[in-house]
């Protein structure tokens, strides 16, 4: 490249980066975020009353209307909050927590369901999916020392014959020392596998190991509230 | 300073006329590239000053929050409440939390507009509705068909144990969950381990800031963006927890809402 160049050349490409770095310089900055005429040229929103020249007496009217919908909307929210201890299970990252408030009384690992489909290929020709369901429940009953009545997927998962006797689907100590029934055949319990806590291996309850297990048992009953997301 | 045209054409031979025809059209686009990025493709903070806030704007604006956490309590499925002035990022259901993830750092952005911020409509206070998580978390569900199934070996042969969360699902070094009007929850994770960079201390260096830049060419659509930087470990916990269509309500500064804030 000819001499003459090389100085349009610097000159131009300093320029660019001059220009690039001004612009990430002003992209990224503190977090404080500034008043700008955007914000200034929003119109009120509707319903309201304009801000600039307002009468003192309407000012005044609309001020205790709102606290009013404050006070009862911040009840509606408070009502809706669990008053005792409730417990929160973690689908995605197989943990349970034991809250109270704003604060965690209790974090464990914990076991929920594998996500995976049995099909029966012979007679009834069922199909399970072995997921844990989200949302808000209610410990039906508190049971210690449970006993698992084995359901039919039980056995077909197993490859072993369905009994046709109500005493050979009994299973004494699997489900550890509680369980929290919160219906529909899902609970909260204990387990023998303590290894696998905070692995996707149930089929659709949530184990829990025994140390954890004996404290929400302790501090939850029946009525507590339990969130499953 | 620079040699005009003219004077290089008349001055030098044919290879050199062929050498400026060419180069003075790329040193032009050279110029006009980054100019074009600023004004399309960054975003620009958005303004949400407090100062200047009358008692009466501030009872507006926390009463339309709490209208907003009203209807997304009655709603089913959790949602998120990212609080611009706590910098706090909660997942709740029915008006409960679920949990809160620590954040490092909030920002919400706006894109430019010939340089300056666009405009657009502010994105405190509303709920931003429809998120879907970017990368999607890819779950295989396995089917066991009952006949092919055989009876546990007697020998005791371990079953294969499944991996953990962590294992599953990877936390990605940077993902957004983008909502419906060109809206995303951009969160970038940072090590615990690790320092903070740059030269201040509160914020990544400006390559790290350039390469996340560019890595992130597709949210420049996005007309809205609240970016979130989070220690490793809490950005996995919540690119695994959260549900498709999630929603996110933007609470903007004030004082804190829900049940127990002050002034409750």
């Amino acid at each position: 490249m000819a001499p003459g160049y090389v100085p349009a050349l610097t000159g131009a490409l300093a320029l660019c980066a001059f220009l690039g770095w001004t612009m990430l310089r002003g992209q990224d900055r503190t977090g404080t975020l500034h008043e700008s005429p955007s914000v200034a040229s929003r119109p009120a929103e509707p319903g309201g009353s304009p801000v600039a020249t307002p009468d003192s007496g309407e000012v005044a009217r609309e001020l205790a209307t709102l606290r009013k919908e404050q006070r009862a909307l911040r009840g509606s929210l408070q009502s809706l909050a669990p008053r005792g201890p409730y417990v929160v299970v973690d689908r995605g990252n197989n943990r349970i927590y034991l809250r109270k408030g704003d604060s965690i009384l209790l974090e464990a690992p914990a076991s929920t369901g594998s996500g995976t489909e049995l099909i029966e290929t012979v007679g009834e020709k069922r199909r399970w999916i072995f997921d844990t369901p989200g949302g808000r429940f209610k410990v039906l009953a508190e049971r210690p020392d449970p006993i698992w009545t084995k359901p039919d997927w039980a056995f077909l998962e197993s490859g072993e014959p369905i009994p046709t006797k109500l005493s050979e689907r009994k299973e004494y100590g699997s489900l550890g020392e509680y369980a929290l029934d919160l219906g529909d055949g899902y609970m909260i319990h204990g387990t023998l596998y303590e290894r696998l806590l905070g692995r996707s291996v149930t089929h659709g309850c949530v184990r829990v190991g025994r140390e954890a297990l004996r404290e929400i048992a302790r501090r939850t009953g029946p009525g507590s509230q339990v969130f499953i997301y | 300073m620079f040699p005009s045209i003219r004077t290089l054409l008349r001055k030098g031979s044919g290879s050199r006329r062929r050498a400026v025809v060419l180069t003075w059209p790329v040193l032009a686009l050279l110029l006009v590239l980054p100019l074009w990025w600023g004004t399309l493709g960054l975003p620009g903070e958005v303004p949400a000053g407090e100062e200047g806030e009358t008692e009466l704007d501030r009872l507006r604006r926390e009463t339309r929050t709490l209208r907003l956490e009203t209807e997304l309590a009655s709603r089913v499925g959790p949602y998120l409440v990212a609080d611009l002035q706590e910098k706090t990022l909660s997942l709740k259901l029915e008006g409960v939390i679920l949990r809160e993830f620590p954040v490092l750092d909030m920002f919400v952005r706006t894109r430019r507009s010939a340089g300056r911020p666009g405009g657009w409509p502010l994105p405190m206070d509303t709920i931003w509705s429809g998120g879907r998580l970017l990368p999607e978390v890819q779950r295989r569900r396995e089917v066991i068909y009952s006949d092919s199934v055989t009876p546990p070996d007697p020998s005791g042969t371990v079953a294969t144990i499944p991996p953990t969360p962590e294992e599953a699902v990877p936390t990605p070094p940077s993902f957004r969950v983008r909502f419906l009007e060109k809206r995303s929850l951009a969160v970038t994770t940072r090590p615990r381990a690790l320092p903070e960079e740059g030269e201040d201390g509160g914020g990544p260096s400006p390559w790290s800031r350039m390469t996340h830049w560019v890595r992130g060419k597709p949210w420049r659509r996005d007309l809205v963006r609240l970016d979130v930087t989070m220690a490793e470990e809490e950005a996995g916990a919540l690119y695994r927890a959260l549900p498709p269509g999630i929603p996110m309500l933007v609470v903007g500064p004030g004082p804190k809402t829900g049940p127990g804030a002050p002034g409750a």
